[in-house]
């Protein structure tokens, strides 16, 4: 059955305040009608739905804090590694995507800590954490890799040599000419991962025992819980697929 | 809730006993027992003490545990709720009087370390703030059964306004103000006797916070029941509708009829004592807010009981609709060895391939950017920022001559450049001149120079003293060059006393 124009246009005030990444219903009045409205009448959230199929983006969670939307990977909605960093090399743009995974896995270090109810706050964890934790795998991966032979010439250029390595050649810090910290080591690289996923809601700064730390808003901790964790679930399955055929 | 989490660790075999344990047992004693163990984690506080570094030894962990769990009680409620950073600077000055009474110079520093370890102790940060596991045995069916109750105390927890504020586990806020109970219901429960507690003793301002918090947690009953509807529409195998279900909706049914006779109590106690305020002031004010939070709880359930009498149609929806589709996997992966390392050892192009997935999977979906020429416009229209010179003292600055130009190449490099320039004798090609260079051994900066000084001469009108230039750059055909490390237009240069002599050869 087709949707009176108001109901469409309700539906589509609802997304608006859904892509504001700041956006509470608490503070906006018109938003917690409308999130009232989605968990109260059906029609209008199979409405909300159906135009959110239609954009590529699916409705994870509505509630007191919040919708929120998650992108199919086609969708436009969707942030790609060009979006992420605008100019840069792939190496780069690979680091990149290392760090935002080692985040959640430092957010997260226990499958069942995924588990756990998103309304609990998750503890803040630290820039050097995320580097902890990246440098410890590729220190494993390393150690695992000493038995096998270094990869030829050949294969670092068609890029088939093990990704860990392009993050243990990365150093973690290092200044430039003019003293200032150089944008493209890891230490900077996850600062501002932090940064771009403070933008979108996603973490908020707070201060632990003297030292600024992130720590997961709810938004962030239900994307991860009810999306993100399948998603790259499926992505690394994908690829060893690809690598054992 | 707990009593799910419990896991049966042994069983020991009753025939030595010379009657059943069940007899011997009271269910009223397992109770009593969780409860101590409740207790429990919030004593060994107090022996954490003894064993902390001589610094800290003389600071009361339960002391500041007991003040930081009132603070939080009295602050609850929808914007009063306190946050980590305030909750430090709340204990301070308990600590600096704990340092006074032991004779030691207050510091700050050295206080914030104290209340940070003691929050951190509360959270459970050694495990990550998972719960606190305690083993103990009670007796089922005439046997000693062991068990593991999970005890949370202090959680971190969004609130709506997008903050994240401290809250009281609900068994811990029942073990200080009331019986220790344990299911979601009596979060409504704990809630209620602060209120009552505070009405009590004319705390009207902390009972107006409370009641928001009231509000509170009959949302969050209302969030987990659909919470738990929207896991039966994910996958109907993961909610047990046989049991677990039903009893909840039959529970969550007795509970919303219940809590609206309490409401309904505290809100005759509200209006009562409201009477005995003057008419107008703003205890009176407070309390008439206190009784619309209420009503607005009252308004929740019933809302809630709406959703109660769909769930089954909801059910029988998603069994419809279920039947004969597979079942997802329910593990979580494990991020660190399943997810990230995996990634790590794969081929650098195999993952690169994939990076937009990875990226859009750890964002939310955002809108993308959109050119307005209407907000560019208004941006450039906008007046200029006026500079508040008053605000801030500008220290006059002595200005200096000096050249601020970075030079790449150093003046030993152009004058050796220029050389090969001004001893041109005839006309020639740059590519002649540049390999002469090249062959005499000089360096690739040098070579460098040498191509930018023949563009820089290529326009005279560009040079502030044309009659001094050493050659004149002209192109007289197409011709390229390309040499090992410079590339272009071969231009040909003439010296500049027989310019015009040689010109007319090319």
């Amino acid at each position: 059955m087709l949707s009176d124009t108001q109901t469409l246009i309700d539906a589509g005030r609802l997304i608006q305040w859904a892509l504001r990444p700041h956006a509470r219903p608490a503070t906006e009045e018109e938003y917690q009608h409308l999130v009232d409205r989605y968990r109260d009448q059906v029609p209008f959230r199979e409405c909300v739905q159906a135009i959110c199929r239609g954009l590529g983006v699916v409705v994870t969670a509505a509630g007191q804090r919040g919708v929120v939307l998650t992108p199919d990977d086609d969708s436009v909605f969707a942030m790609t590694a060009e979006d992420y960093r605008r100019s840069g090399s792939a190496e780069d743009r690979l680091i990149d995507g290392f760090i935002l995974v080692a985040i959640l896995a430092t957010f997260y270090p226990r499958a069942q800590d995924l588990e756990e109810d998103p309304l609990l706050a998750r503890p803040p964890v630290t820039v050097e954490e995320v580097e902890r934790t990246l440098r410890m795998l590729c220190e494993h991966l390393e150690e695992a890799a000493r038995t096998q032979p270094d990869p030829t010439v050949q294969e670092v250029t068609a890029g088939l040599d093990e990704a860990w390595r392009a993050y243990q050649n990365r150093v973690a810090t290092k200044t430039t000419s003019d003293g200032r910290a150089s944008a493209s080591t890891t230490l900077q690289m996850i600062r501002r991962a932090f940064g771009t996923l403070q933008q979108h809601g996603c973490v908020s700064i707070v201060s632990r025992n003297g030292n600024q730390a992130y720590q997961p808003t709810w938004k962030y901790q239900v994307m991860t819980q009810e999306e993100s964790v399948a998603r790259l679930a499926s992505v690394v399955r994908t690829l060893i697929a690809a690598r054992e055929v | 809730m707990n009593e799910q989490d419990d896991t049966t660790s042994n069983t020991f075999d009753t025939e030595f006993f010379s009657e059943p344990a069940n007899v011997l047992w009271d269910a009223q004693l397992t109770q009593q027992l969780r409860v101590l163990l409740h207790a429990d984690r919030l004593l060994s506080l107090q022996s954490r003490d003894e064993h902390r570094s001589p610094e800290f030894q003389h600071y009361a962990s339960l002391s500041l545990a007991l003040k930081l769990f009132d603070l939080i009680i009295t602050h609850t409620g929808l914007g009063q709720d306190i946050e980590h950073r305030q909750a430090i600077e709340e204990l301070l000055p308990l600590l600096e009087a704990m340092d006074r009474g032991a004779g030691i110079e207050p510091e700050r520093t050295r206080a914030v370390r104290m209340a940070e370890r003691v929050l951190a102790t509360l959270y459970n940060e050694e495990e990550r703030r998972g719960p606190f596991k305690l083993d103990y045995t009670t007796f089922e069916q005439g046997e000693a059964v062991k068990r593991t109750l999970s005890v949370r105390l202090l959680e971190e927890r969004h609130h709506v306004d997008g903050r994240t504020v401290l809250r009281l586990s609900n068994e811990c806020a029942n073990l200080l103000l009331n019986a220790l109970t344990v299911n979601l219901e009596d979060a409504q429960v704990a809630a209620e006797a602060i209120i009552e507690w505070q009405l009590k003793r004319g705390r009207i301002q902390e009972a107006r916070g409370s009641a928001q918090w009231a509000l509170q947690h009959s949302m969050r009953l209302r969030e987990h029941m659909e919470h738990r509807l929207q896991d039966s529409r994910r996958d109907l195998h993961s909610v047990d509708w046989r049991e677990e279900m039903r009893h909840m909706l039959d529970d969550a049914l007795l509970h919303v009829r219940t809590r609206c006779t309490v409401e309904h109590s505290i809100v005759a106690t509200a209006r009562e004592q409201r009477e005995q305020l003057e008419p107008g002031s703003r205890q009176a004010y407070q309390l008439a807010e206190i009784i619309e939070l209420i009503e607005t709880c009252r308004q929740q359930h019933l809302m809630l009981e709406r959703r109660l009498m769909e769930a089954p149609r909801i059910f029988f929806e998603e069994q419809e609709r279920q039947i004969f589709t597979l079942r997802p996997l329910l593990l979580f992966p494990h991020p660190q060895n399943d997810l990230l390392a995996p990634l790590l050892s794969l081929p650098r192009a195999h993952v690169v391939q994939t990076l937009d997935t990875i990226v859009s999977a750890c964002f939310p979906a955002s809108a993308p950017g959109m050119f307005s020429l209407a907000r560019y416009l208004h941006y450039l229209l906008q007046p200029r920022r006026e500079a508040q010179v008053d605000s801030i003292p500008i220290q006059p600055r002595e200005l200096i001559d000096t050249n601020y130009d970075q030079t790449r190449f150093t003046v030993e490099m152009v004058e050796r450049a220029e050389h090969y320039l001004a001893a041109l004798e005839q006309p020639k090609r740059l590519s002649e001149v540049v390999l002469a260079a090249q062959d005499a051994g000089e360096s690739v900066a040098v070579l460098e120079v040498l191509v930018f000084l023949v563009m820089d001469y290529f326009d005279e009108q560009d040079s502030p003293e044309p009659e001094k230039l050493p050659v004149y750059v002209l192109k007289t055909d197409t011709q390229q060059f390309w040499l090992s490390n410079v590339a272009g237009d071969d231009v040909v240069l003439f010296p500049k006393q027989n310019r015009k002599e040689h010109q007319h050869a090319f």
